[in-house]
């Protein structure tokens, strides 16, 4: 990999509890290209979120060393302010943590606390907003409370956008939203990541979200990397994701169920739109059907 | 067999005592809801009639009025104006009120939320409990509700041991164990990874099947409604679609336009059979699309 923002190296976490120590995570390696757009996918209780808590320093390894956009987030005198500044988290439902009078001053929040000018906050707030499709002139004096859910969700990834970070990790980003929902907040990540650069992190349970969004999956099972690539590669081995009691996308889910009847799909079908073509050259021309 | 049926609604009309109660229901079912449907009634002028024994699947989107019209069939919520029957009895009567929870037994987004005791087969038993059976007919109630949703293994241990779904089945067993003759299920896989909402389905569908319950099921999931007998659609608190899978997903476009996401293989299906690639209306799941593309 040519410029990874994020580097762990066998990064190791225990949970004490007590006398009771827990392996949240085991020996993980891995590298985060900049400018990527990665999914961490895994079931409940396989490390996910432990991980991504490394990489803003909510959680510091056990052992092994997480180095994140050139700061040592295991070394003890690391900046914590400027860490967590370059790297914004947006948690699950984050709509339910807005808590100011108006959609400017909750964006604003976090760039005050970043003690910058009056000027420079205000730019970043109607940049922000403008980013996430909320138009200051229409939203900023309004009330987040009165917005639709969506809309209160786009106000929550501003506040974090408005603190320029240069990684955005995102947790269960849209549950909760409906399809339309989905696909706006979905068109602002993308516009987010192509305009400003930025490294994404889903972590999701959605696994259509996570193959339609991203370029690379981490896959966790029991706190171990239990594989990695792009999504086409990872859902491709929908037997292994099973064991792991992963589900895998429903279309790559009619494609396994194709295949297994012996229609020749090659790998590199993926989209809807790779199979409708597929598909119906197969119907025209029924000789290129098997295997 | 009575020809009334089991769930009767007739020209049900509801709206929250002030919009932060139904803004705190919503956020309760932790659904996010468009500001426009918040501005309506709830339900407008509802009817709907379940029969006994049918299988039901309540199709929105969030804010549709799809979980109001649930909580309308046990006497959670009571109609505004118009009445609703379950069972021949009146919601809005009080005396009715335990025999109809009896009846119709509810699981809900987050099962802890209905979880109350230290070990599941208390859990399952706390019902019974409160209502003085004996205890030899509550061990037998028990043991069988546990051996119905597959936890029959897990009666000693702590509730909050169990996965997401296993506790989703907790809560089944626990409505079970009343002997309903309904179940309502609102939204009770919104919480749950991919497999183990499948899960949580197929055993709603068993029950269905094996003890000829009536089944109303509250989602906003597509490949949740392809396997129902009939799929009732809402949006701002109106039933605007009524009939089975293949007859409402024969019109994606419009059930696209009611903010439903379509799932990639009907979509797909869709496309082909536009394109003149026969596939029948009733191909709805994975299975069955791969089977007919295969031939």
């Amino acid at each position: 990999m040519t410029d990874p923002i994020i580097i762990t190296k066998n990064l190791s976490h225990t949970y004490q509890s007590g006398p009771l120590a827990q392996a949240a995570l085991v020996d993980i390696t891995l590298e985060i290209e900049r400018g990527s757009c990665i999914g961490i996918i895994g079931i409940t209780g396989s490390g996910k979120s432990t991980l991504v808590q490394h990489f803003n320093g909510l959680l510091r390894p056990t052992s092994g060393t997480v180095i994140v956009d050139g700061l040592n987030v295991s070394a003890s005198g690391v900046d914590m302010a400027q860490l967590r500044q370059r790297v914004g988290m947006l948690f699950q439902y984050p709509e339910a943590q807005l808590f100011e009078r108006t959609v400017f001053a909750d964006v604003a929040f976090g760039p005050r606390r970043m003690k910058l000018g009056r000027h420079e906050v205000r730019t970043r707030v109607m940049r922000a907003l403008e980013t996430v499709g909320l138009p200051p002139h229409d939203y900023a004096q309004r009330s987040p409370f009165e917005l639709s859910g969506g809309q209160m969700r786009r106000v929550a990834l501003a506040g974090v956008l408005a603190m320029s970070p240069s990684i955005l990790i995102l947790d269960e980003p849209t549950t909760g939203l409906d399809a339309e929902g989905r696909a706006e907040f979905y068109a602002y990540l993308r516009r987010i990541r192509e305009k400003q650069g930025v490294t994404i992190a889903v972590i999701s349970h959605d696994m259509a979200e996570v193959a339609a969004l991203t370029d690379w999956l981490f896959v966790l099972h029991n706190g171990r990397l239990a594989l990695q690539g792009t999504p086409r590669t990872v859902f491709s081995q929908g037997d292994q994701l099973r064991e792991w009691r992963l589900a895998v996308p429903p279309l790559n889910e009619l494609l396994a169920a194709l295949r297994r009847q012996g229609l020749a799909i090659p790998e590199e079908v993926f989209t809807l739109e790779d199979a409708f073509t597929l598909l119906q050259r197969v119907h025209n021309m029924p000789w290129t059907r098997k295997l | 067999m009575s020809s009334s049926p089991f769930i009767d609604i007739q020209h049900v009309t509801y709206t929250y005592p002030d919009q932060q109660s139904r803004r705190e229901a919503v956020r309760e079912g932790r659904t996010v809801i468009h500001e426009q449907d918040a501005s309506l009634p709830a339900l407008r002028d509802v009817s709907l009639q379940v029969g006994y024994g049918e299988y039901v699947v309540i199709l929105g989107h969030n804010g549709s009025g799809k979980s109001t019209l649930a909580r309308h069939c046990n006497a959670l919520l009571t109609p505004g104006s118009g009445r609703v029957l379950v069972g021949g009895m009146d919601t809005a009567d009080q005396a009715n009120r335990r025999a109809m929870r009896d009846m119709v037994g509810m699981i809900f987004q987050n099962p802890d939320n209905q979880i109350i005791a230290t070990v599941v087969e208390d859990d399952v038993a706390w019902a019974l409990t409160v209502r003085g059976l004996p205890a030899a007919l509550i061990r037998e109630r028990v043991a069988n509700a546990m051996t119905a949703v597959g936890i029959a293994d897990m009666g000693k241990l702590p509730p909050h041991q169990l996965s997401g779904g296993q506790r989703q089945r907790l809560a089944i067993a626990g409505v079970l164990a009343l002997r309903p003759q309904c179940i309502i299920a609102d939204e009770a896989t919104a919480q749950l990874d991919p497999l183990s909402r499948m899960e949580i389905v197929a055993l709603l569908h068993q029950l269905w099947r094996e003890y000829g319950l009536t089944i109303t099921q509250v989602t906003h999931l597509l490949e949740e409604a392809a396997l129902a007998e009939r799929v009732v659609v809402m949006e701002q608190g109106q039933v605007v679609m009524d009939g089975t899978p293949a007859s409402v997903f024969a019109d994606l476009e419009r059930l696209r336009r009611l903010k439903l996401a379509i799932p990639e293989p009907i979509e797909l299906a869709d496309r082909l059979r536009g394109a003149g690639i026969p596939i029948s209306q009733e191909a709805l799941t994975t299975e069955a699309i791969a089977r007919e593309l295969a031939h």
